[in-house]
């Protein structure tokens, strides 16, 4: 009953921004330079990057607290997605994206974690590579700025897969009760977090 | 034994890769000040700060499982009043509601209400929305808005587990004075506020 | 033996392959170790500097980067350029008007469209030297009156670090010795035994005692890593060998020669003459710092992915062999045809 209502707390700011228009903004790939080659550029990108970094924890912990078989679909479908896509944004060149939409996978993600919802495998699995999809998509579109781009994505979906594997394993193996909670008030503070970058992008995209 | 070790290192490894690692590492990109203006903003008002206090010392009382039920809660709820501020929404008499949840915040610690937790929820709640509106009518502009949210979570979230630490002493007896006391406290600050609010 | 016999051999082969080529690329750029470009700065005179440069030059291709400096410097003699096989080197003599370089800037004008770094090395007369490494990011170097120890210090640790990241192949070799390695005494015995013997060659190449020529060095580095992969298929079909049984003891012996490829490392940071010690302990330590670290992450890696209990897919399983057998072949092979001179 307490998950419900979160659920539907969720929700609302949730449809809004997808509703949003995209207006065109700056791509904001702060890409690293590391001066060690593209693979440890493209992996400094994901490291220095919270807005990619929180949904993916907050992916791992979901699935984490579903246990096993939820554990094992996040693990392997998000760096599935993520280098598929990764590729592709590559190949595509620069994007651009409203930052609002980075806001989505925060909100929803972070909802869910904080949630516990009992949930079917395969809605953990999609949920898995529809992250990767986008993230991927994000960061190798950004990486297509860098010598040797797809070598970069290779280093992002090296951290990517470690963050998510040392996560969701961390969050499994913590059974006591404090621990689980504390876990999912670190999900409660992403979609928190979330539903302020989604007000903070409504506000300077100045459509409300 | 040696389990619990490994699963609490696990656990210090998720904190730390939330909160301060990404904060820090971006100190050369302006993030690290736009974490920290967002960190002191909830804060630097005593009004809120007194509020989510009382809302840690309260959730400490009635035991579980508002005791955890609240800082699961309450940050989302709060956030979707930042959201409602940002974007410009209209709502009257915010600040009197603020100085409001003081009063009967405090009150409640003080006099040990019990009510049902759902209406224990709701009350929060809107307390939440209000002093959420109120911190996202006034953000400044120009900060790292990911950076800023985030401090400005954090920062919430550090003060409601002050309140809850502080709520723990209700297990002794002498402790449920000092929590009483404490209570006592943020309502006579909540009051202060009120008068200023309406006169 | 288990893949064998659940998959036709021609479709384990295919599979296999698919997964070599998936790694075809990142080998090919790491394969080529990114050199950096070097400058070097020795004082003749009160206000008189002979200048080296040295670039690198990748398959044939010179690297896009002009050396400028400023503008109360001049050239006492034009610059004289020589080509080496690998790298273009561009000698002159400069002169300032007002006592010395200190407080001036060079510009390295092209370097921030490149992934080179450049180490910068400046000997002073009165026998301080510095020696500083210039990032893409910022490509100018500010010739600074003196450097406080703290930062050399730093420098000496941090690039010690890199270099053991940046060395793929000296990871996949502590990689190798992970899989073979049974329990967590014998795994400490095998990376304490790494090292001791990696430090020590280190430390003899770097003081100018033993001197090893480079290239043959590389190929019989990489063959350590060809020497691997067997090893591990027989720990993985529970097989021994003197390997599995005294890890420590070819840990210890390919030590050795990995040592003298950090060697080459460090004496391309440009060693002060006065403090080689100093140096040397520093790099030594940021080699350590990255070998625990790529341990620690690997092992960590390894418990999380039991505990959620991935495993590599049925017919898979001497993948990793396969991978670090692959690799280890693919540079013994590169590295000799290199050694004699390339293909062409």
């Amino acid at each position: 009953m307490t998950a419900g209502a979160i659920c539907r707390i969720l929700l609302l700011p949730a449809i809004v921004a997808m509703g949003v228009a995209v207006a065109p903004a700056d791509a904001n790939a702060h890409l690293m330079t590391t001066g060690l080659g593209p693979f440890y550029d493209g992996a400094a990108h994901f490291l220095m990057s919270p807005e990619a970094i929180l949904p993916v924890a907050a992916l791992g912990i979901f699935a984490g607290l579903q246990g096993l078989s939820h554990a094992r679909a996040a693990v392997v479908m998000l760096p599935i997605g993520w280098i598929l896509f990764g590729f592709a944004g590559v190949l595509t060149g620069p994007l651009d994206i409203s930052p609002i939409y980075e806001s989505v996978p925060l909100i929803l993600l972070g909802g869910l974690a904080a949630a516990n919802l009992r949930s079917p495998t395969w809605l953990t699995a999609v949920l898995a590579i529809l992250l990767g999809m986008l993230e991927g998509y994000i960061f190798g579109s950004a990486a297509s700025a860098i010598r040797d781009g797809m070598v970069g994505v290779v280093g992002t979906v090296s951290v990517v897969f470690i963050t998510i594997a040392l996560v969701t394993a961390a969050v499994m193996n913590a059974t006591r009760g404090w621990s689980r909670i504390a876990v999912r008030v670190v999900g409660s503070w992403t979609a928190a977090t979330g539903i302020l970058l989604l007000g903070w992008g409504l506000r300077s995209n100045g459509s409300l | 034994m040696r389990a619990s070790i490994v699963r609490n290192i696990g656990l210090a490894f998720v904190a730390l890769l939330l909160t301060a690692g990404v904060a820090e590492a971006h100190a050369g990109a302006s993030g690290a000040s736009g974490f920290f203006a967002g960190f002191l903003h909830p804060i630097m008002g005593p009004d809120h700060v007194a509020a989510m206090m009382a809302v840690g010392l309260w959730g400490a009382q009635l035991g579980r499982p508002a005791i955890w039920l609240l800082p699961i809660t309450f940050p989302v709820v709060m956030a979707f009043g930042g959201l409602l501020g940002l974007v410009g929404a209209p709502m009257p008499g915010f600040e009197i509601g603020i100085a409001l949840s003081g009063v009967l915040l405090g009150a409640a610690v003080l006099t040990e209400a019990r009510p049902p937790l759902f209406a224990a929820a709701i009350l929060v709640g809107i307390f939440a929305i209000f002093h959420g509106y109120a911190h996202g009518a006034e953000l400044p502009v120009g900060e790292n808005a990911l950076f800023f949210s985030m401090g400005f979570v954090a920062g919430t979230g550090l003060l409601h587990g002050i309140g809850i630490v502080i709520g723990l002493l209700y297990q002794w007896r002498w402790g449920k004075v000092a929590v009483r006391a404490a209570g006592g406290a943020v309502g006579v600050v909540g009051a202060v506020f009120l008068w200023n609010a309406i006169a | 033996m288990i893949g064998r016999s659940l998959l036709p051999a021609v479709l384990w082969r295919l599979l296999f392959a698919a997964a070599m080529s998936l790694f075809a690329f990142p080998v090919t750029a790491f394969a080529h170790e990114i050199r950096p470009a070097f400058l070097q700065i020795d004082q003749t005179g009160p206000a008189r500097y002979k200048v080296v440069w040295r670039t690198p030059v990748l398959s044939g291709m010179r690297l896009p980067v002009v050396l400028r400096f400023s503008e109360d410097i001049r050239d006492v003699t034009p610059p004289a350029e020589r080509a080496l096989p690998d790298s273009l080197v561009e000698s002159r003599i400069i002169d300032t008007d007002d006592g010395g370089i200190a407080g001036k800037r060079a510009d390295f004008v092209g370097l921030q469209a490149t992934i080179t770094d450049v180490l910068v090395r400046v000997h002073m007369l009165d026998g301080t030297v510095t020696t500083t490494m210039i990032r893409p990011s910022q490509p100018w170097i500010d010739f600074a009156t003196e450097r406080s120890p703290l930062e050399a210090a730093r420098i000496y640790f941090v690039s010690g670090f890199e270099h053991i990241l940046m060395g793929i192949d000296h990871l996949l070799f502590v990689l190798g010795l992970l899989f073979i390695v049974r329990s967590r005494w014998m795994l400490f015995k095998t990376i304490t035994a790494f090292t001791v013997a990696h430090s020590i060659t280190l430390a003899v190449a770097t003081l100018g005692k033993v001197e090893i020529p480079a290239l043959p060095l590389n190929a019989t580095i990489a063959l350590s890593i060809l020497f691997f992969g067997p090893e591990i298929v027989r720990a993985w079909r529970s097989q021994t060998s003197f390997t599995i049984r005294h890890p420590w003891i070819v840990s210890f012996a390919f030590g050795l020669l990995h040592g003298f490829g950090f060697a080459s490392g460090l004496t391309a940071l440009g060693l002060p003459q006065g403090d080689i010690p100093f140096a040397l302990l520093l790099f030594n330590l940021g080699v350590e710092a990255g070998q625990l670290a790529f341990v620690a992450l690997i092992l960590l890696l390894i418990a999380a992915l039991k505990s959620i209990e991935i495993r590599l897919p049925r017919g898979m399983e001497l993948l990793p062999a396969y991978v670090v057998g692959g690799l280890g072949a693919y540079w013994t092979i590169d590295r000799i045809v290199a050694m004699f001179g390339g293909l062409a």
